[in-house]
């Protein structure tokens, strides 16, 4: 049903432990905590080999080791590279000082994707987006007004430390407002995913494992 | 000395990614190419990091005898991937045995703990409103009226559930969640440009 | 000074239950047949999710598609219909799909669907791997400005070679497809992608928590299309099936979320919600701890 499971005995196996694990972690509802215990810390150690695996096989072996081994002389950027990659990768055993360039060439690139991307992909498009234009149409500017007027106070309420008279002080409140019925609605909408979470599971053990359900 | 060295590393390589969105330069995308190229190996590599760290720890508590059994599933989760991805001969990720540990173990445990969600959710929307009754009354009636919009009705009054239920999220939903996308931008954007100036304090 | 409010033994022990009980509500109704009055997401007639339908439906002859699969495996369950639905739909206008993902449970929903795919019949003309980049940004950014040329295996493949033929990386995509999730979503392609190669169509399929990022920009037009919420994806899913082949690749292999089990859960809470809500008046409990004013 979920293309994880295979045909034959050992996707028999594996639907009987995934069953099992999935009782043994609901077994938290019936009281029982350690069962949920260990399989978090379980999940913590297949999620983190898996993460390992996949950065070994699929991006430093074949994107930096091996061509690095096939020709040397072809990439010397990847004689530094490999050089990083290794103090970073040895890094709780290494002094801080010998991290911390890795570290700051890790920091810098995420910090300026993080900008970049911040002013260039959301702030820029979205003001632009709020503004209601005379092409709009009535049913278009309508709707473009009633955004522009929630949009603003939420925008307001949301950032801190604006300096505010009455009037301003008063929008930023109907903004509050309007934000906690707005994160209502985000609720409903989470309460609905969730459940189909659970419908979900349910599904599996009734229809995949017990075959009771088709 | 060594503060402003790291300083201004990040600076430096922030200056850089950032000038080579802006400016189009053979020389400069070049430069940018190697140092994006450098954050993809690095972050494969705090992931072999995080890995070592968290064997030593665990091995070193389990020798200890501290939490044993929590201690062993760990490690053995580790090894139930990282042996058979590994081996020599192996395709990795795509290995069956490594397949057959995500199918029997890795999903199912994540999705038992998500589906978990349902009811804890409920049980603390409950608990929300004897904490903040007013504030937390307005949200639930929110998430009331877009249950009942959600509600799974089939035929003519389906349809028209559906239909208000895409207005509602597309104008006063949206426009709610356009103030707090635009908010956190900034915020991050701000954030982000201090990292960058070193007015974060984020050094060695 | 007031006492705090103390539940009986036995009431206590009903609440504790209830989560179990609700799990067997759950279990029982999804055990019911499909009901002719319930339809998640109003049904095929629905406009919900069209904006998806038709922005597959509007890609020229055998498109380039790509496919960034990165869902959490813990919420796709939610999107899985959705996610199959749109594969369906897009093998089924001859769309060539180039499958990539950038963070670690993506890359294992997507060695699942790609096993399921080639025992459809996706050969390497309709379906290639490009398996996983680490660094989530940055890996975005160097794929938007390498030329893609090499599978996961270092290998040619027809589809990178058409690819090749329009001259361009990232750009010479129709249509790149999000699978989202929350190591990443779609947000972070736009943010990326985006200001860098800017004529590139981005889509998406995302489960309900990033429903507040994904609004706007759809709003915003900086996604041609989106299945952001359960209904709009099974509303999707189900006109997909409903017009869609009844094997291979543009067949639909799942069954929608049971109608019954939804509808039950949804009225549980909305029990929950409405008892919450009206105890909290009746009582007259204000401020913190429940304490009886």
């Amino acid at each position: 049903m979920n293309a994880f499971f295979e045909a034959g005995t050992a996707g028999t196996l594996a639907t009987w432990v995934a069953a099992l694990v999935t009782l043994g972690v609901w077994s938290y509802l019936a009281g029982e905590r350690r069962l949920l215990h260990v399989a978090q810390l379980l999940l913590a150690g297949l999620a983190t080999g898996y993460l390992a695996l996949l950065a070994i096989r699929e991006v430093l072996v074949p994107q930096l080791i091996s061509p690095l081994l096939a020709d040397p002389a072809a990439r010397p950027d990847l004689l530094i590279d490999v050089l990083l990659v290794a103090v970073l990768a040895l890094s709780p055993w290494l002094p801080r000082r010998a991290v911390a360039l890795p570290v700051a060439v890790f920091v810098g690139g995420t910090a300026a994707y993080a900008l970049g991307g911040a002013i260039t992909g959301t702030l820029l498009p979205q003001l632009a987006a709020g503004i209601v234009t005379a092409d709009s149409g009535p049913g278009g500017a309508l709707s473009g007004v009633v955004g522009l007027a929630i949009t603003i106070p939420v925008l307001l309420a949301f950032i801190h430390g604006v300096p505010r008279g009455r009037v301003m002080g008063g929008v930023a409140s109907a903004g509050r407002f309007i934000l906690l019925g707005g994160l209502g609605a985000w609720l409903g909408f989470l309460i609905v995913s969730r459940l189909a979470l659970l419908v979900d599971r349910v599904g599996f053990l009734l229809g995949d494992w017990l075959g009771l359900v088709r | 000395m060594r503060r402003s060295v790291n300083a201004a590393t990040v600076a430096a390589v922030g200056i850089i990614i950032l000038a080579d969105l802006i400016v189009a330069n053979p020389a400069l995308g070049s430069v940018a190419g190697f140092l994006t190229g450098l954050v993809v190996f690095l972050a494969a590599a705090a992931a072999i990091a995080g890995s070592l760290s968290l064997v030593v720890r665990h091995g070193s508590r389990f020798a200890h005898g501290i939490d044993r059994v929590g201690s062993l599933a760990v490690l053995v989760g580790m090894a139930l991937v990282l042996l058979p991805g590994l081996a020599p001969g192996s395709s990795g990720a795509d290995a069956p045995a490594v397949r057959w540990v995500v199918a029997a173990l890795l999903a199912p445990l994540v999705a038992a703990i998500f589906a978990l969600l349902f009811p804890l959710l409920l049980a603390a929307a409950r608990r929300g409103l004897r904490l903040r009754g007013r504030e937390t009354a307005l949200m639930l009636t929110g998430a009331a009226a877009v249950l009942v919009l959600l509600l799974p009705i089939g035929g003519e009054p389906g349809v028209w559930l559906a239909s208000v239920a895409g207005w509602v999220q597309a104008v006063p939903v949206a426009a709610v969640f356009r103030g707090l996308l635009l908010g956190v931008a900034a915020i991050g954007a701000v954030t982000a440009a201090r990292i960058l100036l070193g007015a974060d304090g984020i050094d060695d | 000074m007031t006492e705090p409010v103390r539940r009986p033994g036995r009431r206590r022990a009903w609440v504790g239950l209830a989560p179990l009980a609700l799990v067997a509500l759950v279990a029982a109704a999804s055990a019911l047949p499909q009901l002719p009055f319930l339809a998640l997401g109003g049904g095929p007639a629905s406009v919900a999710g069209d904006d998806l339908h038709v922005a597959i439906g509007g890609l020229p002859d055998q498109p380039l598609v790509l496919v960034d699969m990165d869902p959490d495996l813990g919420t796709y369950p939610e999107i899985r219909y959705a996610t199959r639905a749109a594969l369906a739909d897009l093998f089924a206008v001859g769309a060539r799909v180039a499958m990539v993902s950038f963070s670690p449970e993506g890359r294992a929903i997507a060695i699942a669907e790609i096993a399921r795919l080639r025992d459809a019949g996706a050969g390497s003309d309709r379906l290639v791997d490009l398996g996983f980049r680490s660094g989530s940004e940055a890996a975005l950014v160097q794929l938007a400005g390498q030329p893609i040329d090499r599978d996961v295996n270092g290998q040619a493949s027809p589809i990178l070679d058409a690819l090749h033929a329009r001259g361009a990386g990232l750009g010479g995509f129709d249509l790149a497809l999000v699978i989202g999730g929350g190591e990443m979503s779609p947000r972070t392609w736009i943010e990326q992608v985006e200001p860098r190669v800017p004529g590139l169509a981005v889509a998406a399929v995302t489960p309900t928590f990033l429903l507040p990022e994904m609004q706007p920009y759809r709003d915003a037009g900086q996604l041609v299309a989106l299945a952001g919420t359960l209904p709009e994806g099974v509303a999707y899913g189900t006109s997909v099936a409903a017009g869609g082949t009844t094997s291979g690749l543009g067949r639909v292999p799942e069954r929608p979320p049971s109608d019954a089990a939804i509808l039950v859960g949804m009225l549980v809470a909305l029990g929950v919600l409405i008892e919450s809500g009206a105890g909290s008046l009746l009582s007259g409990r204000r401020g913190p701890r429940g304490h009886r004013s």
